[in-house]
């Protein structure tokens, strides 16, 4: 629930309004360069995961009850990250049902690529949603997930690239908050899960 | 001296703007800054998903997909979840992007929760926003034993810093600084720069990917069939995603918000959708339609038998309207609400028609 910008909205300003011979206006300044910034970086956030599997679902490998197992990770990307060094928000959701009707739990985990901790435990970066239904629907996570500023830190990783477009001799590095998003189940001994599809974008809130 | 990009938004302080008030250098050159970090991040070209497809022994598979790239972008990260069951505890495979290029190697791992997502490198030979086909090739070149793709994403590199002006849009933060000379022109320095560079800003960070969804093209030796793409024989719609059990199965989603609230349009957002497609004969139709209403057919007439090489099915592509995030909520749904995308197809008269992508992308 996070509105930086002053309009919520791109304002347009006319073009000349930061012509050769004008003063330069507050009022445009505002609504035109520092409103328009912002909101564009609210409005920022990528979709990272959106799938839907095509006559199939996911579910457990090997079908344990009362173990919560990672079943599918889904990435790496690279987490946009806040001005107070916490991630943008993952919006997240899945696309599950329980085959038989007891209690099936879909865990969604965010957590720093190839880290060796996957951050698994209950956090600001885990969601859980259980469902006993056995009608496959979208069902929401009850909250946003995101890596705390350590976390951030911890995450954070260098991508190679060419210093100037195509040179094959000549690169630098920048740096990511890289991770993954990772779909955990676990279920009871009469139900399993299923899983038909995943969705994951950034959210500024 | 340069338009550097920096790692974390940092947000200009809009309170000191005010009449009567000295605009302050440092404020400008968080405008730039933040300006720099919407456009030189880079894009999630493609949002990870499951192809879920076995790779056989000594195939390879191609999938493709339609994007608008980011001219701002140097290099990408192609994304690859795989698992395999082998006696051995892994088995190779090995990627080219764009397909058919120089290949690289990698291992899958063994086991059913085995997937060990890989990064594999595309360095870029041009800088380019057109509109455009991407592609990756994977290929089990084992003698036995298949591959599972369990996973395919896709994103820009960030950059550390932008090119001054032109169609990177970089603006030098020095110049907007303190007891710095006013410049007026547009290559990258001063405040009228900055104002160019805003006016693109928006358009420039789209959201790079909202839904793809490839079927492998597989083939060998260079020749791509069409074995593994969606056949489509009903001559009424029928979702392209369904459950085993014929539940269909629609994709999430919410574009960015342009207009401020009460401005005409500001609760919807055109992006645009594509299908790569070919028919056996006729005609085919594969409808987008959204939960807020809009809805778009694409009508696919190439005649093919292969969608790789020199014959290849076609990309028929237009436009749709999704609604817009709202920021003003926990989770950015408009009225609680999620628009859904639906997506069926149908041929028209007899035969088949065959689809290898579909697209949505530009939110």
């Amino acid at each position: 629930m996070t509105i930086n910008s002053l309009f919520n909205g791109i304002i347009r300003v006319p073009g000349a309004s930061f012509g050769e011979d004008d003063a330069v206006d507050t009022g445009n300044a505002r609504d035109g360069l520092v409103n328009n910034a912002i909101h564009t970086a609210d409005m920022s956030g990528q979709v990272r995961v959106s799938t839907l599997l095509d006559g199939t679902s996911f579910m457990m490998g090997v079908p344990d009850v009362y173990q919560v197992q990672r079943v599918i990770p889904f990435g790496p990307f690279p987490l946009s990250v806040r001005s107070d060094g916490s991630s943008y928000r993952l919006r997240i959701r899945v696309l599950g049902h329980s085959n038989a009707g007891s209690s099936v739990t879909f865990r969604a985990v965010l957590s720093p690529f190839q880290s060796g901790t996957p951050f698994a435990e209950a956090a600001v970066n885990v969601s859980e949603v259980a469902t006993t239904s056995t009608t496959e629907a979208w069902r929401d996570f009850p909250s946003t997930i995101y890596l705390s500023p350590a976390q951030v830190a911890a995450a954070t990783q260098g991508m190679r690239y060419p210093t100037t477009i195509a040179s094959t001799t000549s690169f630098t590095t920048s740096y990511a908050c890289l991770v993954c998003v990772s779909v955990y189940l676990s279920q009871s001994v009469s139900s399993e899960a299923r899983i038909g599809g995943f969705y994951a974008a950034e959210y500024i809130a | 001296m340069s338009a550097i990009v920096p790692t974390v938004a940092g947000y200009p302080a809009e309170f000191f703007v005010r009449g009567g008030m000295s605009i302050k250098s440092l404020t400008m050159q968080d405008v730039a800054k933040l300006l720099h970090w919407s456009i030189g991040r880079g894009g999630q070209l493609i949002p990870c998903y499951s192809p879920n497809y076995a790779i056989p022994a000594l195939r390879t598979a191609r999938f493709k997909f339609r994007v608008q790239p980011r001219y701002q972008a140097y290099s990408r990260i192609w994304t690859i979840g795989t698992r395999t069951i082998s006696a051995s505890g892994s088995l190779e495979y090995k990627v080219a992007t764009p397909s058919g290029g120089t290949q690289k190697t990698y291992n899958a791992l063994s086991g059913y929760t085995a997937n060990n997502p890989i990064l594999h490198y595309h360095d870029l030979s041009a800088q380019s926003s057109a509109e455009t086909e991407i592609s990756i090739d994977i290929e089990n070149a084992n003698a036995s034993g298949t591959i599972t793709v369990e996973s395919i994403g896709c994103f820009d590199v960030p950059r550390l810093d932008l090119a001054l002006a032109a169609y990177d849009y970089g603006v030098d933060v020095e110049t907007l600084g303190h007891r710095q000379p006013i410049f007026y022109d547009d290559d990258g320095k001063g405040i009228s720069s900055l104002a160019t560079t805003s006016a693109e800003a928006f358009g420039l960070a789209h959201r790079t990917g909202m839904f793809h969804h490839a079927w492998p093209i597989v083939g060998d030796a260079g020749v791509y069939g069409i074995s593994a793409a969606k056949t489509v024989t009903a001559t009424a719609y029928d979702p392209v995603f369904k459950s085993a059990a014929g539940a269909t199965r629609a994709a999430p989603q919410l574009a960015r918000k342009e207009r401020r609230d009460g401005a005409a349009g500001y609760t919807l957002k055109t992006i645009n959708v594509g299908v790569l497609g070919a028919v056996t004969g006729g005609s085919g139709d594969v409808r987008f339609t959204m939960t807020n209403g809009a809805t778009v057919t694409l009508n696919v007439t190439a005649t093919a038998t292969a969608f790789g090489g020199t014959s290849a099915g076609t990309w028929v592509t237009s436009t749709i309207n999704v609604t817009t995030e709202d920021a003003s909520t926990a989770n950015g749904l408009r009225a609680a609400a999620w628009d859904l995308a639906t997506i069926e197809a149908r041929k028209n008269t007899s035969g088949t028609l065959y689809i290898a992508g579909v697209s949505m992308w530009g939110g």
